[in-house]
């Protein structure tokens, strides 16, 4: 399809579906997605020219981009054989657990009873029931939707959660699993994430985005988070993502950090067939600070495009960036991170990093490190590297005794772990190790490693 | 035990060991010496193996077999360990689990039972005592922030655990200060039996003041220019080797 | 909108008014460019046919492209149809008589980088009836050139006098619709620079557009294109330290590089053109593409610049490494004060197998300066082997100025090796007091560690190109401190 043979598809059903998706009788809710639709009419979708998508440009995903998935009754049953008993590999410990099976949101058997302070919406529910919750976020989606597929997020979603943490809830956590399956081919399901957390309160959120079965086809998930952390606060979101060679995951963040609070934000990216990640940070209290870090390990022909922008906009911030890729077959993985430091915020600091290892003659790997200060109190410094595994490491192993493909796939595990362990929760961290075990050639004893 | 005979060893288009040859035998130790560039390391570094040194003469039998056909991991299963002079660091591997890779696989090619994270545990902390290392030492990254002397412990302590037949000692001395030195060579003595050989590969004299070798051999350009027993070596101290330019094997 | 549209139907009645192009006094179009312009310009230089049909083609490829906007400057648009794509050279009538017609703020740059007074006169376009010494200084180099089989000439003298070497090289590293500003050039450049060493020769000396000032004004589309055959080595200085006078507010050269097998070619550029007043009034745009290729197995092609002038820098010396071990080098030095804006980098492609490059820029802002690092380092699958370092580090002076590093790594080849590193700060208290504790001023202790800040990029430089950097940092980092 031609670029605007694909801004007047969605426009048309945008049409068919307006009427089913919830919210659309609340004149806010549909106002806001008519917003949305008309930014999109004027951005359109990325091309393969757009700076910003260019290493996005994977399989046919910007040409055919997949429809919506069609609107359900919001709220399905729980078919058996998805008891999340049978998802968790690792108990989490979470306080609370939200399950979206190819983008609808699905009530759980036996939750437990939320502890005071922690509340979840159903973002379906909040847009029916409880417009006026739901107007000020909306605002601020409609705010940050800079491009065609963020504002097609925003029109089309069906569902998410609204999560507000309080200060009295203490430390909590949360975990949102993603299922894809087989009956979700064909279409892109779009959910979208608020996460309030206020002052002084304190919250670790996991997702976990993983398939059920084998799926044939091309599939797309399409999530969009807003964050907000108070004065004090803390919040830790994991993105471990481990879905079907033939989903298109996209996932935006938008979060703002407050006062002396602190955010850090996690990827592990192992699965889909493209995997973007797009976060935007604004440090904007005093003494901020956010650490991004993250992994992607691929193979086969898959590609995960990171793309990493924090701003300084307050004194005394501070950032960090951390993120390693492991590139097998004939995968690409590309890394932007952007540091901004706006006139007045003094006092910043800045640290990037991106490290790639080559593991075939046929993988890419893109690094684009970037810094821009608008200050002199400043301390930034970025650092990127490709290269390929270390030969005096590997014959140093040999000389021990360990076979070359051991001494190989141990170096490249322990690449990865150097940033997985650092992880702040410990569930969060047991279970990154055990997906990239899993996912790695030779599945090695990691408990042990580390 | 270890044959060397006629050894020539390029690496890139530089000829580095021009006719090598020696024998050492069970429980024998045995000293190479030699100014910078007389090619001790490169020696070292063909016994185990190291990618990027090519022999083009001569060969290598360890106890009796073609040494030159095996892998680095062959070899070391086998029982020839190298101490390096530089060892590497390898972030994010955890000692522990690398000695108990590298135990196993030294086992199972004895034909003997793999030993289990309790059982290696044990095993492990008597030979913690030898290098006076605690057991700290094990959780750590394979060398990572590893002090000098610290890395040539943990070398000593991998040839204390993997119990090699023949162990060469790639200038293990060097950036030693004299406590670290005598922890190292009180090691390498608790080591010595009868069946199992040194190859120490040293600049100076002063490793073998504490481990007395039963033959030391100078090396220079590629090839033994002389024999002889520990007195050698404090000749050499003295004389310095410019007292041997000139002179053909002894 | 409603100016733009007045200002469209200026034009349009300009163009009626005037006809498309009209011969004013003697060897001077009116402003506008159209085909007419361009065949008139090939016409003047007495240029064979297929050199005009380049300049066309250059031409059609340029109407259809549009000015870039992703680079980090900031500018009104220009109008292409208001600049005089041709003059002879300038009359005498309208220069200064004398050094004391000329603008004294001139003046007292020149003094303070011990310019001879001489040459103060030349950099100041002030009209000298006597012949100058530099001619006969010229004649004697061009001797020695000849000696060695060096072919070193106007682009001009070049098209007359070599043309089958032209139409080898020439677009070859820079094709016609590379950007819009190499196409604007191809199409209407007047002279420049051409030089050719041929196989296994030496370059005698070090080359420099300095020893033919006195030549015709070459205006403000300058061609310059370097070949240096297999064997062959040579090193050439562009630009010189001293501010020039310059009433062209566009610059935009194009500079093509060719090494064949074993050549080495080595570029150093100065560039200090006007950048403007203290509030961003006047100033140069320097919009220029330069580009070497290393089509030789072990050829080597080294770009080092000092850029101190212009009130917009947009450049970007790159390297194509085709040749199998072919290195590629690029030393940069770039400073903004007050206004000033650069965008500066380099690409580094490469191609061959065991190619290798190193980059080395310097960033320094002051003042309300904007400064960017943008750089591209691409490891074809092909490139075996290659290895790239990239260092890029900058300095802020002063809390309103910018320091932008964007750097692009893209690489396609897992025995390859590339590292980047980078760091933004400002001088450290420590640093000041340390100097300071030591009886040196502020000013001198800044320019002290501004100075060690870039000494990677000098010490790239020749000698006495080296010394005559530090004083130009010095010189336009004043008022940058107080």
């Amino acid at each position: 399809m031609s670029a605007s043979a694909v801004t007047e598809h969605f426009l048309a059903a945008f049409e068919r579906v307006a009427p089913l998706l919830p919210g659309a009788a609340a004149p806010a809710v549909l106002e806001a997605r008519r917003v949305a639709l008309a930014r999109f009419a004027r951005l359109g979708m990325p091309t393969a020219r757009t700076e910003a998508w260019r290493y996005s440009n994977h399989g046919n995903w910007l040409r055919q981009p997949l429809d919506p998935a069609p609107v359900v009754a919001t709220t399905a049953a729980l078919p058996g054989e998805l008891d999340p008993g049978n998802l968790a590999v690792t108990d989490l410990g979470a306080h609370a657990r939200i399950l979206f099976v190819d983008g609808r949101r699905v009530d759980e058997r036996g939750t437990r009873a939320l502890p005071p302070g922690l509340r979840l919406h159903p973002l379906s529910r909040l847009l029916e029931e409880d417009t006026e919750l739901a107007r000020p976020w909306l605002a601020t989606a409609v705010e940050a939707a800079n491009d065609g597929p963020a504002a097609l997020n925003l029109a089309f979603f069906s569902e998410g959660a609204l999560i507000e943490v309080e200060r009295e809830a203490g430390a909590v956590t949360i975990e949102i699993i993603f299922l894809s399956t087989d009956s979700g081919v064909g279409h892109t399901a779009h959910t979208h994430l608020c996460v309030e957390i206020a002052d002084g309160a304190h919250a670790t959120v996991v997702e976990r985005h993983v398939s059920l079965g084998s799926v044939e086809s091309a599939a797309g998930a399409d999530v969009s988070r807003q964050l907000r952390v108070g004065s004090r606060a803390r919040l830790s979101h994991a993105v471990l993502q481990d879905a079907h060679p033939r989903l298109y995951h996209l996932q935006r963040t938008s979060a703002r950090v407050g006062a002396d609070a602190e955010l850090s934000l996690w990827s592990l990216a192992l699965g889909g067939n493209l995997a973007r990640y797009e976060a935007t940070v604004d440090l904007s209290g005093r003494g901020a600070s956010v650490d991004l870090a993250g992994v992607y390990a691929l193979k086969g022909r898959q590609a995960a495009d990171h793309h990493l922008t924090v701003r300084h906009l307050a004194p005394d911030t501070r950032s960090q960036m951390r993120f390693r890729g492991l590139l097998d077959g004939h995968s690409r993985g590309a890394f932007t991170g952007c540091v901004q430091v706006a006139p007045g915020a003094d006092g910043a600091s800045a640290r990037q990093a991106n490290d790639n290892l080559l593991l075939s003659p046929h993988a890419e790997a893109v690094s684009r490190p970037e810094l821009g200060i608008e200050t002199d109190d400043v301390q930034c410094s970025h650092g990127s590297t490709v290269g390929q595994q270390d030969e005096s490491a590997v014959f140093y192993l040999r000389s021990r005794g360990i076979d070359e493909a051991t001494a190989r796939s141990l170096l490249s595990s322990a690449f990865a772990i150097a940033i997985l362990r650092t992880m702040p929760h410990d569930g969060a961290r047991a279970l990154a190790l055990a997906m990239l075990t899993l996912h790695l050639p030779q599945r090695l004893a990691l408990e042990e490693m580390l | 035990m270890l044959d060397i005979n006629d050894l020539q060893v390029c690496v890139g288009d530089r000829q580095i060991l021009r006719g090598l040859t020696l024998t050492i035998g069970e429980g024998e130790v045995h000293a190479i010496m030699g100014p910078n560039g007389s090619g001790k390391s490169t020696l070292a570094h063909v016994l185990a193996g190291r990618p990027g040194y090519e022999v083009t003469g001569g060969s290598i039998r360890f106890k009796g077999e073609d040494l030159l056909v095996l892998a680095p991991e062959e070899r070391a299963r086998q029982g020839v360990f190298l101490a390096f002079q530089y060892p590497v660091e390898v972030p994010g591997v955890n000692n522990t689990y690398m000695l108990k890779a590298a135990l196993n696989a030294v086992r199972k090619h004895r034909g003997e039972q793999e030993l289990d994270a309790m059982e290696f545990l044990q095993f492990v902390k008597k030979r913690l005592e030898i290098v006076q290392m605690n057991e700290s030492f094990l959780s750590r990254g394979v060398n990572e922030g590893f002090s000098g002397g610290e890395k040539k412990r943990n070398e000593i302590l991998q040839m204390a655990v993997l119990e090699p037949v023949l162990a060469v000692l790639d200038e293990t001395d060097s950036g030693l200060d004299i406590d670290a030195l005598r922890i190292v060579a009180d090691g390498v003595n608790q080591l010595r039996s009868a069946a199992r050989s040194f190859l120490l590969v040293t600049h100076y004299q002063r490793l073998l003041e504490y481990i007395v070798p039963d033959q030391v051999h100078v090396l220079a350009d590629g090839r033994i220019v002389k024999s002889g027993g520990p007195e050698l070596a404090l000749e050499l101290e003295m004389r310095g080797y410019d007292w041997l330019r000139g002179q053909d094997a002894a | 909108m409603a100016s733009d549209n007045q200002h469209i139907e200026d034009l349009v009645r300009k163009d009626y008014a005037a006809g498309f192009f009209t011969e004013l006094e003697t060897d001077t179009v009116a402003p506008g460019l159209s085909e007419e312009v361009i065949r008139f310009i090939s016409a003047k230089k007495q240029e064979p046919e297929w050199l005009l049909e380049w300049r066309l083609a250059a031409y059609r490829e340029w109407l259809r492209m549009t000015p870039p906007n992703w680079a980090r400057v900031k500018h009104a648009p220009i109008d292409f149809q208001a600049i005089s794509y041709y003059s002879a050279p300038k009359s005498r009538k309208d220069a200064p008589k004398s050094l004391d017609e000329v603008d004294p703020k001139l003046l007292e740059t020149y003094a303070k980088l011990g310019i001879p007074l001489r040459e103060q006169e030349m950099l100041a376009g002030v009209a000298v009836d006597a012949v100058f010494d530099s001619v006969s200084v010229a004649t004697t180099f061009k001797d020695r050139l000849a000696k060695a089989g060096v072919i070193f000439c106007s682009f001009s003298e070049a098209v007359r006098e070599y043309p089958e070497l032209v139409r080898q090289y020439l677009g070859t590293v820079v094709p016609v619709g590379d950007n819009y500003y190499a196409a604007l050039n191809s199409a209407v450049f007047t002279d420049g620079s051409f030089c050719f060493v041929p196989k296994g020769v030496r370059c005698p000396m070090e080359l420099s557009t300095y020893f033919r000032i006195n030549a015709a004004n070459t205006g403000q589309f300058e061609r310059t294109l370097i070949i240096a055959e297999a064997g062959s080595h040579v090193s050439y200085l562009e630009g010189c330290t001293a501010p020039r006078r310059d009433e062209n507010q566009l610059h935009a050269a194009v500079v093509e590089l060719v090494a064949l097998d074993d050549a080495r070619i080595k570029y150093s550029t100065v560039q200090n053109w006007y950048p403007g007043d203290a509030e961003g009034r006047g100033g140069i745009y320097n919009f220029v593409t330069k580009r070497g290729e290393c089509r030789g197995a072990r050829s080597s092609i080294s770009w080092t610049q000092v850029e101190t002038g212009s009130a917009i820098t947009w450049k970007y010396p790159s390297c194509v490494l085709r040749g199998d071990d072919s290195v590629g080098e690029f030393y940069s030095v770039a400073l903004t004060n007050h206004r000033q804006q650069a965008d500066t980098g380099t690409k580094m492609i490469h191609l061959g197998r065991n190619t290798r490059s190193t980059i080395i820029s310097k960033g320094i802002s002051a003042g309300h300066g904007q400064n960017a690092y943008r750089g591209l380092v691409r490891i074809a699958a092909t490139a075996a082997g290659a290895r790239n370092h990239t260092q890029c580090d900058s300095l802020l002076l002063g809390s309103r100025c910018g320091a932008h590093t964007l750097p692009c790594i893209e690489v396609r080849n897992p025995s390859a090796k590339v590292e980047h590193e980078a760091t933004t700060s400002r001088i450290s208290e420590d640093q000041l007091f340390y100097c300071q504790s030591r009886g040196i001023g502020t000013e001198d202790a800044v320019n002290m560690i501004v100075n060690g800040f870039c000494r990677e990029v000098f010490r790239e430089l020749p000698m006495e190109f080296a010394v005559e950097a530090q004083k130009l940092l010095g010189v336009s980092l004043e008022g940058a401190v107080g």
